[in-house]
C-alpha cells in the first residue's frame, strides 16, 4: 500500500482486505500480545497508576483550558532560552517553515526522530519534493522508509513487518546487511547503517513529547538514544509539535512520563529522556547552533472549542491501540491517517474531515477497553459515539442504513405494531430455517452469515410466550 | 508576532467562551495540579535509594553493571579493569570534566569518533525510582560522549543519586542546560515484533562506576 | 430499598424477546427464587440501543423516555444483558440531560436499574441450590457488562455453586468478541476476523460449553463456533444454567 493511496475514504475496502492477509495477523498478534503482557506486569508494581492518571488528566485539562496563556509562557522562555518559536496553522505552512529553515542551513540531508506531528504534516513528502535527503533514525521509522510504507502505529510504526520481511528488506537495501534470523541481528545491520548518516546530516528534526512552558523546555523520549544523535551533531535542530504538548512545568511533565512509558511499552521509563532548551550555548562547542521549535495547530484549536477537547489529552502512547480488537484485526494502514485505532478514529476527523473519515468512527464494537487503559482518561468510546451522532445529523450514514434505523424505530415506539412485526419476523426466520438450528444464509443479512451462522429463534416471541403463560 | 500566530491564539480565546483568568488565579490552579507528588511515585519502602537505583539500573530490562570504587581517583583504575574483562584494548574517550586524573594505564582522550568503541563520562546525579543517570551538557561535559560509545561507562557519585524523579528539579536544582539526559539503562528497541533488544544507536554496555565519596 | 418482596420490572430486551425467550424465562424464574414480584410492562420495546450507537440521537430519546416512563413504578429494573442495562444505567442520563426533568427521571431509574447477575448476586444475595449441570464450561466477560457496569466476579460466584459445573479460565476472557451491535453487520470482515480470535481461545480451553451475558455476543460466538462445525461446543446464557433451564438446544442450536 503505496501512501499515495492512503485515505480513511478506503477504509472499508482496506480493511476487508487487510484481514484476508496472514502475515500482518501474525506481526499483529505478536505484537499487540507481548505489549498487553507488558503493561499488565508494570502495572501490578505500579498501584499508584489509578492515582496519576486523574493528576494527569487535571493537568491536561488545566493546561489545555488556558492554552493561549501556556503557549505564551513557552514561547517566551523558549526565546528567552536562544529558541526561535514559529506558529503554523495549517500542514502546508508548517512545512514551508521547515522546508525553509532547511535550505537556510543549506540542508542536503537531515536526520529525522520519529514523530507523529511530522507524519500529520506530511514533512517526508515535502523534504522529498525539496530535494532533500531524509534519513529516518527511529530503527521502524528506517524500516518503513525502506519499505516506502507509511507508519501503521504510533509507538511502533513498522508493527505490520515480522522479522522475515525486516530481513528481506534490510537485504536489498543496507550497504553491509546483516541477517541470521535473529532480531538482534537485523539491529546490528541498522547500526550499522545509520551510524555514518547521523554525522553526515546538516539538519536534525526532531518531534516533541512534551513542552515545559516554565523553562522553554522540549522534551523528548526515545529508547533508541537516536534523538540525541540526530539534534547533537547537525548545526540545527528543528523541532515540530502540536500546540497541546505544553505543560506548565517540569514536575508535570514528570507525571506524565511516569504514565508513558508504562503504557506504550510496559516498562516503568524510557531509556533517553531528554530536556532540550535553546541551542548551543557560547561556552560550548558542540550541539547545534540553531534551534526552531514549530508549534503547529491543524485543526487543534477547533477541537478545543468542541466536544472533541478531551482528545487533547492524548500523549500518545497508543495503549488503546494497542488493546483495540479492530486494530488488532486489519493493523494501522485501512485507517489511512498518521493515528490509527481509537484515538485516530476520533484525530482524524478532526485533522482532516469528517466527511472523508465517515467510517472511522463507525468501525468500532464500543467494547470500551481503549478508555479502561488510556492513562489521561480519554472517554474514547464517547467521543466516538459523539461523532457517529455528526455523521447522522450530517447525512454522512448510508442512506438504507439511516431508514432502517428510522423505520425500526418508528415501530419500536407502537408496541402493538412492534410486536406484531418481531412476531413477523421470528416466524419468518424459523420458517426459513427449518428443522435446522443454525442458518448459513439469510437475506438482507448476508453480512452475518458470510462468516457466521445465524441462530434459529428457538420458538415464538417471549412476549407471545408471556401472554400465553398468563392465560391470554 | 505572525498572523498565524495571532488567529491561532484568537480562535483558542474564542473557543474558551470566556475571558482568561488572571495570572494569579492561573498560577493558583496551577500549583494545585500535583496536590501530593507521593501518591504518582512507585513505593519502594523496603529499598534505600542506593539499593534501588542499583537494582533498577542492573534489571534484565536496563542491563547495566555496576562497580563500586572509593573516589573519583580510582575511577581510570576501574576503567582499566572493565576493559581487560571485556578484553579490550586499553583505549577509552573521555568527557573533559575528567582529564585531571591519572590515566596513565589507559590511553585516554577527550576526542571522540563516530564508531567509539568506549566513552567515559561524568553523571551529574542518578534517580533510584527509575534506575536513571543525569547528564548535564556542558564544555566540560560534552552530550555526545554519552550517545556515541558503544560502550559507556558511566562515573556518579552517591550523593548525586535521588530518590524520585523530582529531585532531578529540586528548588536546588541548577537551571536547566542546553540538554539534560536521563539515561535509563542501555540503547534499545522494540520495534521489530516488540523484542526488546540492545544497542540500536546508542551504547549497547552500560557500566556505572558509583563512587562512595 | 429493603422490601422483602420488592417489585422487578423485568427488561426483556428485544433480542431475547424476539431470539431466545428461554433467557428472558429463566430470568422471570430466578427474580422469584430470589424473592421478588416481577412485572413484564407490555408497552417495553427496545432499550433504543441500536439508535444510540448509530448515531441517531432523537430516536435514541424518544424510546429512552418510553423505557423510563414504562419502569419507574418498580422497585428495581432487570435486564439479562450488560449492554442493554448499560445503556439505561450509563447512557439514558447523559442522553436525556438537556431536559432537566427528564434526567432526573432517568437517574432515578438508572439509579435502580441492574443486570441480572449483578442483582442477584448483590442486591438479592442470592446462591443457587440444588442446581445441577455437568459440564466443563468456559465464561467470556461481556464488555459493556465489564466496563459500564464492572461485572466481573458476580457470575464467576454464582456459577460456583452449580452441581458439576467446572469453569476452565479463557485467555482473552475480557477481550471483545467482536459483536458490537450493528458492527457485526457493518464490517462483518473485521467482525468474523475478531470473533475468530475467540473461537479459537474457546476451543483452546478444552471446554465443551461457553457462557456468557449478553444475548448480541453468544450469537456472534455461537454462529461462529457453528460455522466452523464445533458441535461440541454448547452455548448458554448463565441465567439458563442458574434456572436449570438448560437441558435444551444452545445458542448454536446444540
Amino acid at each position: 500500500m503505496s501512501t499515495a493511496l492512503r485515505s480513511p475514504a478506503n477504509f472499508k475496502r482496506d480493511a476487508a482486505e487487510a484481514v484476508t492477509k496472514p502475515s500482518l495477523k501474525i506481526a499483529l498478534d505478536r505484537t499487540t500480545g507481548l505489549l498487553q503482557r507488558r503493561r499488565v506486569d508494570v502495572l501490578k508494581a505500579y498501584p499508584e497508576f489509578e492515582a496519576t492518571r486523574e493528576v494527569a488528566k487535571n493537568i491536561k485539562d488545566h493546561t489545555l483550558a488556558h492554552l493561549d496563556h501556556y503557549l505564551a509562557e513557552f514561547e517566551k522562555n523558549a526565546t528567552a532560552a536562544g529558541a526561535v518559536v514559529h506558529w503554523a496553522e495549517t500542514p502546508e505552512q508548517a512545512c514551508k517553515i521547515v522546508i525553509d529553515l532547511c535550505r537556510q542551513a543549506d540542508a542536503k540531508s537531515v536526520t529525522r526522530v520519529k514523530s507523529m506531528l511530522g507524519e500529520e504534516i506530511g514533512l517526508p513528502k515535502a523534504l522529498a519534493a525539496a530535494g532533500i535527503e531524509r534519513v529516518e533514525t527511529d530503527l521502524a521509522e528506517h524500516i518503513i522508509q525502506l519499505a516506502d510504507e507509511p507508519p501503521s502505529h504510533i509507538v511502533i510504526p513498522a508493527m505490520h513487518k515480522t522479522r522475515e520481511e525486516v530481513a528481506d528488506l534490510f537485504a536489498h537495501h543496507h550497504k553491509e546487511p546483516k541477517i541470521d534470523g535473529e532480531v538482534g541481528t537485523l539491529v546490528e545491520s541498522a547500526r550499522g547503517e545509520l551510524r555514518p548518516k547521523y554525522v553526515a546530516a546538516d539538519v536534525g528534526i526532531s518531534g516533541a513529547n512534551f513542552l515545559i512552558a516554565s523553562t522553554g523546555t522540549v522534551v523528548t523520549v526515545t529508547n533508541e538514544g537516536n534523538a540525541e544523535l540526530t539534534t547533537e551533531l547537525p548545526g540545527m535542530h528543528i523541532v515540530t509539535a502540536g500546540i497541546e504538548k505544553v505543560v506548565p512545568e517540569p514536575q508535570h511533565a514528570l507525571v506524565l512520563l511516569r504514565l508513558l512509558a508504562r503504557s506504550a511499552l510496559g516498562t516503568e521509563f524510557t531509556q533517553y529522556t531528554s530536556f532540550f532548551t535553546g541551542p548551543r550555548r557560547e561556552d560550548e562547542t558542540t550541539g547545534p547552533e540553531a534551534m526552531h521549535i514549530v508549534l503547529v495547530d491543524n485543526g487543534r484549536t477547533q477541537m478545543l472549542a468542541s466536544e472533541m477537547r478531551p482528545m487533547l489529552r492524548c500523549i500518545r502512547c497508543a495503549a488503546c491501540i494497542n488493546h483495540c480488537p479492530v486494530y488488532g484485526a486489519i493493523g494501522g494502514h485501512p485507517y489511512g491517517s498518521t493515528y490509527p485505532g481509537p484515538m485516530g478514529s476520533v484525530l482524524t476527523p478532526a485533522l482532516q474531515s469528517l466527511e472523508v473519515a465517515k467510517d472511522l468512527p463507525h468501525a468500532c464494537t464500543l467494547n470500551g477497553r481503549c478508555q479502561e487503559v488510556c492513562p489521561v482518561k480519554i472517554p474514547l468510546p464517547d467521543l466516538i459515539r459523539s461523532l457517529r451522532d455528526d455523521t447522522w445529523r450530517r447525512n454522512l450514514v448510508p442512506k438504507p442504513a439511516k431508514l432502517a434505523v428510522q423505520a425500526w424505530a418508528w415501530v419500536a415506539v407502537r408496541p402493538s405494531l412492534y410486536r406484531l412485526v418481531s412476531g413477523l419476523a421470528n416466524y419468518a426466520l424459523r420458517l426459513w430455517a427449518g428443522p435446522r438450528g443454525m442458518i448459513a444464509k439469510l437475506p438482507l443479512a448476508g453480512g452475518w452469515t458470510q462468516g457466521r451462522d445465524f441462530p434459529r429463534p428457538t420458538g415464538p416471541t417471549f412476549m407471545t410466550q408471556y401472554k400465553r403463560r398468563q392465560g391470554r | 508576532m505572525s498572523d498565524a500566530r495571532s488567529r491561532i491564539f484568537a480562535r483558542i480565546a474564542s473557543g474558551r467562551g470566556q475571558a482568561l483568568p488572571s495570572p494569579e488565579a492561573i498560577a493558583a490552579e496551577r500549583a494545585g495540579l500535583v496536590p501530593d507528588a507521593s501518591a504518582t511515585q512507585p513505593t519502594f519502602t523496603e529499598q534505600d535509594t542506593l539499593a534501588r537505583f542499583e537494582a533498577m539500573a542492573t534489571s534484565e530490562r536496563l542491563t547495566a553493571t555496576v562497580a563500586h570504587i572509593a573516589s573519583l581517583e580510582d575511577v581510570p583504575a576501574a576503567v582499566a579493569a572493565y576493559l581487560a574483562a571485556k578484553g579490550l584494548p586499553a583505549e577509552a574517550a573521555i568527557a573533559p570534566v575528567l582529564a585531571e586524573l591519572d590515566w596513565s594505564g589507559v590511553n585516554a582522550s577527550t576526542a571522540i569518533t563516530p564508531n567509539q568503541p568506549v566513552a567515559v563520562t561524568l553523571a551529574e546525579g542518578g534517580v533510584a525510582e527509575t534506575g536513571s543517570l543525569i547528564f548535564r551538557s556542558g564544555p566540560e561535559t560534552p552530550m555526545l560522549h554519552n550517545f556515541l560509545g558503544l560502550h559507556h561507562v558511566a562515573v556518579v557519585r552517591k550523593d548525586g543519586i535521588g530518590r524520585y524523579l523530582e529531585s532531578v528539579f529540586g528548588p536546588d536544582a541548577p537551571a536547566l542546560p542546553r540538554i539534560m539526559s536521563l539515561v535509563t539503562g542501555t540503547s534499545g528497541t522494540a520495534d521489530i515484533e516488540a523484542v526488546n533488544i540492545r544497542g540500536a544507536h546508542g551504547p549497547r554496555y552500560l557500566h556505572i562506576l558509583m563512587v562512595a565519596e | 430499598m429493603t422490601k422483602v418482596h420488592p417489585h422487578v420490572g423485568l427488561l426483556v430486551t428485544c433480542l431475547v424477546d424476539a431470539m431466545r425467550p428461554e433467557i428472558g424465562f429463566a430470568t422471570l424464574k430466578l427474580l422469584e427464587q430470589a424473592g421478588c414480584s416481577v412485572s413484564v410492562p407490555e408497552t417495553q420495546t427496545c432499550c433504543g440501543q441500536p439508535a444510540l450507537n448509530s448515531g441517531a440521537r432523537g430516536e435514541a430519546k424518544t424510546l429512552a423516555k418510553r423505557v423510563v416512563a414504562a419502569f419507574e413504578p418498580f422497585d428495581y429494573v432487570v435486564a439479562p444483558s450488560g449492554s442493554c442495562l448499560g445503556t439505561v444505567k450509563t447512557h439514558y442520563p447523559e442522553l436525556l440531560a438537556d431536559d432537566p426533568a427528564w434526567k432526573r427521571r432517568a437517574e432515578q431509574v438508572a439509579a435502580k436499574s441492574y443486570e441480572i447477575l449483578s442483582f442477584l448476586s448483590e442486591v438479592r444475595n442470592w446462591r443457587p441450590e440444588g442446581v445441577r449441570f455437568p459440564a466443563k464450561a468456559t465464561y467470556h466477560h461481556t464488555c459493556a457488562g465489564l466496563r459500564e457496569l464492572g461485572i466481573y466476579a458476580q457470575p464467576l460466584k454464582l456459577l460456583e455453586q452449580v452441581d458439576g459445573l467446572e469453569i476452565l479460565p479463557l485467555e482473552g476472557e475480557t477481550a471483545c468478541c467482536g459483536f458490537g451491535g450493528t458492527f457485526a453487520v457493518k464490517y462483518p470482515e473485521i467482525s468474523t476476523a475478531i470473533v475468530s480470535d475467540k473461537t479459537r481461545q474457546i476451543a483452546a480451553t478444552g471446554a465443551d460449553t461457553l457462557l456468557a451475558a449478553d444475548l448480541g455476543c453468544l450469537m456472534n460466538i455461537a454462529g461462529k463456533l457453528s460455522r466452523e462445525g464445533r458441535s461440541d461446543i454448547r452455548v448458554f446464557h448463565p441465567v439458563e444454567i442458574l434456572a436449570g433451564m438448560a437441558d435444551g438446544k444452545g445458542v448454536a442450536g446444540r
